[in-house]
């Protein structure tokens, strides 16, 4: 696993340009997303139709459709609701604890030094190792949060270290001179830095722990999950099924990351 | 508060001496400019007083807890207003009405509620000026003031410092020799080591 540790301090609102972007590329850049992804469904609808083999590639039209069949049961909702409550369970503790423990390893280095070989093995074991070994000591209705909560805490961890660590000593000192509170000093000082850290980290990690959560439901065979429904599809060759999940998965990952950066980035901005 | 008295200091930055056997008494309640050229140690003076720096050997003694400091670089929080701030670094005590009138004193009426990274050079310079009479402090340090300030607002900002000093004890560094009677202030010559 690959740990990002981006700065967001650069990364520029391409909508805030609508004339001309780069070369060819005139007007608003996202009716211009909006009809890629059209383009895309065309050459998947195409790529379909000359195939016309159900088996190995079914159409959007025939994924649409079995979406809406499951989206009429009460089933689905169960799982969708299974699956989000256990991988958003598993991002939160890890978006904590990351706080936390990076907090603690900026204000010690020792502590740093300490926590490094367990940040290290974690990045450095496949997320499938992990999971089957998982297995041996949780029970499967918990290893999607367990799963996601390792992906999620490295991210987390390193991005907001990274932040703590390029606050200006210059505000650090201001502040030690004119005895300012923690409290203020976090909002004040620290936050306004780490904000761009923080919102790179959750952004990363919340695409990777849907990712790896449901990876773990399907090696688990997680009862009434996602991945099980995956794991079913499978078995039976239900492609059709395959795709409509694996579009639920996408939809809420993109919804869920689309709403709580959202907030976040509220929630930092309410600090007058 | 004590006199703050620094005896026979001496501080070196890797092979580079700045300060080589330093001493001096600031009297309590008194007003000190503190000049000579650059690079003589006028600024590492004032963080020694502060505490961000640690004499290699010599005495440092009588300073108060509660300082307030106009830095050489403006050290605002970026993204937050001149009331913010002033209000952050200011104590418990200061109530935001008070600091709004301070700063509309120095001529920033019509910029309080913007963001500090909005502001001109000269108008940070007085925020900082603001935030370090507001600071409930004794001991004022103030590193090259008026630097990036018209005469007016020079002026200005001397006499909103000497009007509301209260006693406090001020120690102001700078290579302007007409800046040290804008505030009364008794010379005290550096010389590079």
């Amino acid at each position: 696993m690959t740990t990002c540790i981006m700065s967001a301090r650069g990364a520029k609102n391409e909508n805030l340009t609508p004339r001309r972007n780069r070369a060819g590329i005139v007007g608003n850049i996202t009716i211009w997303k909006a009809a890629a992804v059209l383009a895309a469904l065309l050459v998947w609808q195409a790529a379909a139709m000359l195939l016309d083999q159900s088996l190995l590639l079914v159409s959007p039209v025939t994924v649409a459709e079995r979406l809406f069949t499951l989206m009429g049961e009460a089933e689905f909702w169960q799982t969708v609701a299974f699956s989000f409550s256990r991988i958003v369970l598993g991002f939160f503790l890890a978006l904590i604890l990351g706080i936390v423990i990076a907090a603690a390893a900026s204000s010690c280095r020792a502590v740093e030094i300490f926590i490094w070989p367990y940040i290290a093995i974690i990045k450095a074991i496949p997320v499938a190792s992990f999971i089957i070994i998982s297995l041996i000591w949780l029970s499967a209705r918990r290893i999607s949060i367990f799963i996601s909560f390792l992906m999620v805490l490295p991210i987390v961890y390193s991005n907001v270290l990274e932040g703590i660590k390029s606050t200006d000593v210059r505000l650090l000192e201001m502040a030690k001179v004119f005895k300012m509170p923690l409290l203020r000093r976090v909002a004040y000082i620290y936050l306004p830095q780490l904000r761009p850290f923080l919102v790179s980290a959750c952004s990363t990690a919340l695409g990777l722990c849907w990712k790896s959560g449901v990876a773990a439901e399907v090696i688990g065979i997680t009862n009434g999950s996602i991945g099980e429904e995956l794991y079913r599809a499978k078995i039976y060759l239900a492609t059709a099924d395959l795709f409509a999940w694996t579009a639920v998965i996408v939809v809420i990952s993109v919804v869920f990351e689309k709403l709580f950066l959202y907030l976040l980035k509220k929630a930092l901005s309410l600090i007058k | 508060m004590a006199d703050i008295v620094l005896k026979d200091v001496r501080l070196s930055f890797g092979e580079k001496r700045v300060l080589d056997g330093f001493s001096a008494v600031f009297g309590e309640g008194s007003v000190t400019c503190v000049m000579g050229e650059s690079g003589c140690g006028k600024t590492t003076l004032l963080n020694i007083i502060m505490g961000l720096l640690r004499p290699d050997s010599g005495e440092v003694s009588g300073v108060p807890g509660d300082i307030s400091v106009v830095f050489q670089e403006d050290r605002l929080c970026e993204d937050f207003s001149a009331v913010t701030n002033v209000m952050i670094a200011a104590g418990r005590a200061a109530k935001e009405d008070t600091v709004r009138e301070h700063l509309k004193r120095l001529g920033l009426g019509g910029s309080l509620d913007k963001p500090a990274r909005e502001l001109s050079g000269g108008m940070k310079r007085r925020v900082a000026i603001v935030r370090c009479v507001m600071a409930d402090s004794v001991l004022m340090l103030l590193d090259e003031p008026f630097q990036g300030l018209d005469e007016d607002n020079r002026l200005r900002a001397a006499e909103y410092i000497s009007a509301n000093r209260n006693g406090r004890t001020v120690i102001m560094v700078t290579h302007d020799r007409d800046e040290a009677p804008m505030l009364g202030a008794e010379l005290l010559n550096m010389q590079r080591v």
